[in-house]
């Protein structure tokens, strides 16, 4: 290693050393692994047996079968790589054009100084949307987009992206807000509120510090009230 | 059937190697927020392979996490950009960080933004594990000359940063 990159190495070293979690960010990521690992585990035996069964009907066979274990490399046990799954079909469509996606979510917000607003998003198959910008200073941003298909109900999906427990909206849908405290008054540096949808959809709002000095605008109440409004989804579809 | 004592060691494995798995999802994703994430969808592939009945016990669980970590991140950057995944988009903002960020990880952030998903997996192997060219080979499944080519690229992207290390440090001397 020559000199270049060992102050390459002393560079990312410094830089990451300040990201360490605290324990109960720890708990909290270990928390989130570890249920979706017990989801992801689910969905992938219930897919060994759909195949298993497939196979077992088209070749009338019942012994022999075993699947590939994790593809080994040299040395080190390689983990698998998921391939990509089609996402299923919505029963709505989002309710705004991409290049609104900002207007939209500043339309939602209490009355202040808005900059730096940026949308983005795609059409066609997988649709998806989202925006940030900057309210007061403090950073807010809106992702939309298709959940993955997943055995399990919303709950579970819910629970698995948000790394938390989900609490059910009457509409069916499951919500969960990380980052803010439970009574939803004081704000910390990030809020995420996330929203599963029985028809498929993912959606996030957070609120965060955004230019330096600047603190948080939104606390959970705001954020879910945001979240479960109904402009996001074109609802006649 | 996943025991009691299973469940504590991955969980006891999980708490003892998030901290360090979330300092390299930062320098793949340059956002904390969707590091975050990408720890959890590991820590997630980690536990499946753990209580996997078939196939042993894992080798060595670090180095398992850590290969899963890069390829995670690098399946998903492959997904994000066919539109597969609706939540992971948002480019990178000061305000994504949980604290404040350092001027030098913002600076970094920046340097790093233009680099290719397999170029950042180089550099994290590479300078953050302190990996060989070899290892870092085995570990991405690529050429060990590839691996040189992205390191190169990746260390001169990084170079005005590294630069500025130097002056400071000879300023201290």
């Amino acid at each position: 290693m020559d000199d270049r990159e060992m102050r390459a190495t002393a560079l990312l070293d410094e830089v990451t050393r300040g990201l360490v979690p605290d324990a109960a960010s720890t708990a909290r990521l270990v928390a989130g692994g570890t249920a979706r690992g017990r989801t992801l585990r689910r969905r992938r035996q219930a897919g060994t047996a759909f195949a298993a069964a497939a196979v077992l009907a088209v070749v009338g066979v019942a012994a022999g079968l075993s699947s590939a274990p994790g593809g080994g490399a040299r040395g080190v046990d390689v983990p698998a790589v998921d391939s990509p799954e089609p996402a299923p079909p919505g029963t709505r469509r989002v309710g705004f054009d991409i290049e609104k996606g900002a207007a939209v979510l500043e339309s939602l917000l209490p009355a202040g100084d808005v900059t730096r607003a940026d949308s983005w998003g795609a059409d066609g198959e997988r649709p998806r949307r989202g925006a940030r910008l900057l309210l007061d200073g403090g950073r807010v941003s809106m992702m939309l987009g298709r959940a993955a298909p997943a055995v399990g109900g919303v709950e579970e999906r819910c629970r698995a992206l948000a790394g938390a427990d989900c609490a059910r909206l009457d509409d069916g849908s499951w919500l969960a807000a990380v980052g803010g405290d439970p009574d939803g008054d004081t704000v910390r540096d990030l809020t995420i509120v996330h929203l599963v949808t029985p028809d498929g959809w993912i959606l996030q709002i957070s609120a965060g510090v955004g230019t330096a000095g600047s603190r948080p605008v939104l606390g959970e109440a705001e954020l879910t009230r945001i979240a479960t409004d109904p402009v996001w989804f074109d609802e006649q579809q | 059937m996943t025991t009691a004592g299973q469940l504590g060691e991955f969980e006891e494995f999980a708490r003892a190697r998030a901290p360090h798995l979330l300092r390299s999802a930062w320098l793949l994703c340059g956002d904390r927020h969707l590091a975050e994430d990408l720890v959890q969808e590991t820590l997630a592939k980690v536990y499946v392979r753990w209580h996997r009945r078939l196939g042993g016990r894992i080798e060595n669980p670090a180095a398992y996490a850590q290969t899963a970590l890069v390829r995670t991140f690098i399946s998903g950057r492959r997904r994000r950009s066919s539109g597969e995944l609706p939540y992971a988009d948002v480019p990178d903002a000061a305000g994504d960080d949980h604290a404040p960020a350092s001027e030098l990880r913002l600076a970094l952030a920046a340097a790093l933004d233009g680099l290719t998903p397999l170029d950042r997996a180089v550099l994290v192997l590479r300078y953050l594990e302190d990996l060989s060219v070899a290892e870092t080979a085995d570990r991405l499944g690529a050429s060990p000359g590839a691996v040189r080519t992205r390191s190169s690229r990746a260390l001169d992207r990084i170079r005005p940063l590294l630069d500025q290390e130097l002056v400071g440090t000879q300023e201290e001397q």
